[in-house]
């Protein structure tokens, strides 16, 4: 009788043990954000993609500095590389973008640029200036979890934000690593609008992860970015005012 | 002549250097423009070629050469010119300051059309009321100083010991002055004019300066500036008209620059609660001395004509707004870039682009008009970016107005601009 009970235990164990120690969509974003590589300042090097609806491809250098300001705030200086045409411009954004500037060498002037160009496309990427300075966190976004399989967990996140210009968002999560792999993007209609897919990542020590390439396609426009990283540097020593003004006007960064 | 001689050295030294340095990377564009004017049936054009190039000789440490080549079919007037020759030095040469050096070409101003404080550089001579032509500047010999007292406020510190003044034609001057004295009775095409000008004493111990201090207040960048210097127009001071015997006029003019002081106030920011809304302005106070035309009839008579007698206003205001692609900007201002004193006078200008969703084509419309006297001009075109590096510009011209006007001359021009960068 005893062996039986336990072979009964056993066997509820077996079949609810997936419930019993399932995750929840919050406890699975908040391993994603654990996971995330965690810095104070960031150098990034690499190259953007633009491919447009008929395939045709256009490359562009960058170099890009992070800096973690606190209160999942984030300030970045991004600037163009190559092309000839854009080689130079500036971009600074101050916490999150509380304040966004742009230098553009050949005129010799900063320029402040306008709130609402956040939700603008940014240097003629499929990214959004919020694109780049988002994250998925409980403060933003509902979430849900919809299903998973062997390999992903499958979340359903709705933006808390009224104004936001997503209806929703579906997210596959690696069960492994605890890395998004995909991202849908769903406008206020319902419809596909854009899809954000990682291809490469690395697996630091410590278990973090670093995106080291990933193409976001606006399925609405037929046009895609890829953004891929050739080197990338965490917890570098830079001046204390080196987001500013003055940085983004030098000829070298 | 000395001068060029000077820069060309200067850019073969960079260059020599760069290729010693195996670092010398030159980049610039060119530009062929093409323009009909429907009125006088004449067709221009022109070709331009901006090469740049900067120079690390050390960590702080850079040289900047920026050339200018120019051919065009008509007034192909200084074919070369230096756009910049300097020494930059970036934390130099205190981790608290910056610094350049050398034939400058500087900007100021947060307005982004026809700011009243962008007046350190005089101005090479155009027809063309294109953008390039508003951007287009002349360097002066300056030493530009900025010291950083935090990461959001600075004083900067600007010293020219040489004047330098805009560039215009003789025979543009001529023209204009002629006109000028039609109330004496003059007849342009039997007058012959002669002009002496006089150049300000600048120097190293009497410069051209300026001083400004710029930061953050709240969601504004602001900026308080003081220009000591002077006008950089020739301004008649003595005018002799004489009749000679065979009946034509004879004018000899004595010309200088007066001299000018300038408060001014550059701003910009947003608005709380208004999200994509920016107001942008420059205002400038200007302080000129009192100038007199004395001119002298062929009857003996001497009449006075005052030129600048009390301070003005120059304003240049403006509201920018985008949208889903969309930029929207309207600006008032006060005095354009060559009216000065009495002319000053009010002008409104609205600017609406939008940018396709692929980002090749970017459609505009811009709309100038005389507040005084009701002359406008609209301007329809639109650009387009075939691929990285190439950009094309059409553009539709079109005034409204009495010749005489404001902007009424102007005119129905069609324009067509491909640009190349490398």
């Amino acid at each position: 009788m005893k062996r039986f009970l336990l072979v009964c235990l056993l066997f509820v164990f077996l079949l609810g043990g997936r419930n019993v120690f399932a995750l929840t969509a919050q406890e699975i974003l908040d391993e994603v954000e654990a996971r995330r590589t965690q810095f104070t300042t960031q150098k990034t090097v690499g190259k953007i993609i633009l491919i447009d609806a008929s395939g045709k491809e256009e490359t562009r250098e960058m170099v890009m500095y992070l800096k973690d300001e606190g209160d999942d705030k984030t300030s970045v200086i991004f600037r163009f590389l190559s092309p000839a045409d854009v080689k130079g411009v500036t971009l600074l954004s101050l916490r999150n973008g509380e304040k966004i500037y742009l230098y553009m060498p050949a005129y010799k002037k900063v320029r402040l640029i306008a709130g609402s160009s956040k939700s603008e496309k940014f240097m003629g990427t499929d990214f959004s200036y919020d694109d780049l300075s988002a994250g998925y966190g409980k403060e933003d976004y509902e979430s849900a979890l919809q299903g998973e399989d062997e390999a992903n967990y499958y979340l359903e996140l709705t933006p808390k934000k009224s104004d936001s210009k997503y209806g929703r968002l579906i997210m596959v999560v690696d069960k492994e690593k605890f890395y998004f792999k995909k991202i849908e993007f769903f406008d206020a209609s319902g419809n596909l609008w854009k899809v954000l897919e990682v291809h490469e990542i690395r697996e630091k020590e410590d278990g973090s992860i670093q995106i080291l390439k990933l193409s976001l396609k606006d399925v609405k426009e037929n046009h895609a970015t890829i953004m891929e990283a050739s080197s990338i540097e965490e917890d570098i020593p830079l001046p204390e005012d080196f987001f500013s003004v003055r940085t983004i006007q030098r000829p070298t960064l | 002549m000395v001068k060029q001689s000077l820069g060309v050295a200067i850019v073969g030294v960079l260059f020599l250097f760069g290729l010693s340095a195996g670092a010398l990377e030159i980049r610039g564009d060119v530009t062929a423009r093409g323009s009909y004017s429907f009125p006088e049936g004449d067709f221009d054009y022109g070709i331009v070629v901006n090469l740049s190039s900067t120079v690390s000789l050390s960590e702080k440490y850079f040289g900047n050469a920026e050339l200018l080549l120019k051919y065009q079919d008509e007034n192909n007037i200084r074919p070369f010119r230096i756009r910049e020759i300097s020494l930059q030095g970036v934390q130099a040469p205190w981790e608290a300051t910056d610094f350049r050096v050398g034939l400058l070409e500087m900007t100021w101003g947060a307005s982004d059309i026809m700011s009243p404080v962008d007046v350190l550089n005089p101005r090479p001579f155009s027809r063309s009321l294109s953008r390039t032509m508003f951007e287009e500047k002349i360097p002066v010999p300056a030493l530009d100083f900025e010291w950083y007292l935090s990461d959001t406020w600075s004083l900067e510190f600007f010293y020219q010991p040489r004047f330098v003044a805009h560039f215009i034609p003789e025979f543009v001057e001529k023209q204009s002055l002629v006109f000028s004295l039609l109330p004496f009775g003059v007849v342009p095409e039997r007058t012959d004019v002669v002009i002496t000008k006089e150049e300000p004493s600048v120097g190293f111990g009497s410069p051209i300066w300026a001083l400004r201090a710029r930061g953050s207040l709240g969601s504004f960048d602001i900026a308080l500036s003081y220009i000591e210097g002077y006008f950089l127009s020739a301004y008649p001071k003595e005018t002799v008209i004489s009749v000679l015997p065979e009946g034509s006029w004879n004018v000899q003019v004595r010309s200088g620059y007066p001299r000018r002081s300038i408060l001014g106030l550059e701003f910009q920011g947003t608005i709380a609660g208004v999200e994509g809304l920016t107001l942008r302005g420059d205002v400038a106070w200007v302080v000129p001395e009192r100038w007199v035309n004395m001119v002298m009839l062929p009857q003996g008579e001497t009449i006075s004509v005052p030129i600048f007698d009390v301070p003005y206003w120059k304003v240049s205001l403006g509201l920018d707004y985008s949208w889903n692609n969309t930029y929207a900007s309207i600006a008032y201002l006060l005095g354009n870039l060559w009216e000065e004193g009495e002319k000053v006078s009010p002008y409104g200008y609205v600017h609406v682009d939008w940018q396709s969703k692929d980002g090749k084509w970017k459609p505009f419309a811009n709309w100038v008009t005389s507040l005084e006297d009701g002359s406008a001009v609209w301007v329809f075109g639109t650009e387009y970016k075939p691929k990285d590096n190439w950009n094309i510009s059409f553009a539709y011209t079109v005034s409204q107005g009495a010749p005489e006007s404001k902007l009424g001359s102007i005119g129905e021009e069609v324009s067509l601009e491909v640009k190349y960068s490398f």
